[in-house]
């Protein structure tokens, strides 16, 4: 399964666009997500990993199983306030 | 804990401390704290001119409902905070926390507890824009 990650922040700029498409496979995991855009997108590998990753309005685990449609975001350090 | 006793927003558009301060009026409260974080021109040794807000807002929306609530559940009578998105000059407001409750002591320690949980969880970037640099992001640790 495809899947659109959305990126924020430096993690946009660092991509140069503000989602990013991973080839998944049934089964995975959040964890195996964060390989697979080391893999496919090194430039963005120093920052993943002080990222936690969104699934809809809830931040998920790394064991978190990933399905078809899953709305995921890789959300940098936050800066609010 | 009544819905109507935290209120968590993201806008656009400035920010009002009477509307906000009006919200948490109760009979019941003889004390309502109010904080406001405003854009400041200096950080980093660099001087600020304007500050980009930027946000996962679903994400966002749903870290400030749960930091409200929990202030609630921790004492305040009322909460409420307003984080603002897009971009601001120098001296408006960009967050507001609040809250009242019957005495002034508990209120300080949830308003602090508040603003750092805020600064830690809510997705909310800060892209600052200098005098004499490009454009930033600012993320945290």
């Amino acid at each position: 399964m495809n899947l659109n990650i959305l990126l924020f922040a430096s993690l946009k700029d660092a991509a140069g666009s503000s989602t990013i498409e991973i080839q998944m496979t049934e089964g995975d995991r959040v964890a195996d997500l964060i390989e697979a855009i080391r893999r496919d997108h090194p430039q963005l590998s120093e920052r993943l990993d002080h990222v936690r990753v969104a699934l809809g309005d809830e931040f998920v685990t790394p064991e978190t199983v990933i399905t078809e449609g899953a709305e995921l975001a890789l959300i940098p350090p936050v800066s609010g306030g | 804990m009544s819905p109507e006793s935290y209120s968590a927003s993201l806008t656009r558009d400035p920010i009002s401390t009477e509307e906000a301060s009006r919200w948490l009026q109760d009979s019941t409260c003889g004390a309502i704290h109010l904080f406001c974080g405003v854009v400041r021109d200096l950080n980093r040794e660099q001087t600020v001119t304007r500050i980009e807000y930027h946000s996962h807002e679903p994400l966002a929306l749903k870290s400030l409902e749960k930091i409200v609530a929990g202030l609630v559940e921790s004492g305040a009578t009322k909460a409420i905070a307003i984080h603002r998105l897009g971009m601001l000059e120098v001296g408006e407001t960009s967050i507001l926390l609040g809250v009242s409750l019957p005495h002034r002591k508990r209120g300080f320690e949830l308003l602090e507890r508040g603003m750092l949980e805020i600064k830690s969880e809510v997705a909310v970037w800060k892209h600052e824009h200098y005098t004499d640099s490009p454009p930033e992001w600012i993320e945290g640790s």
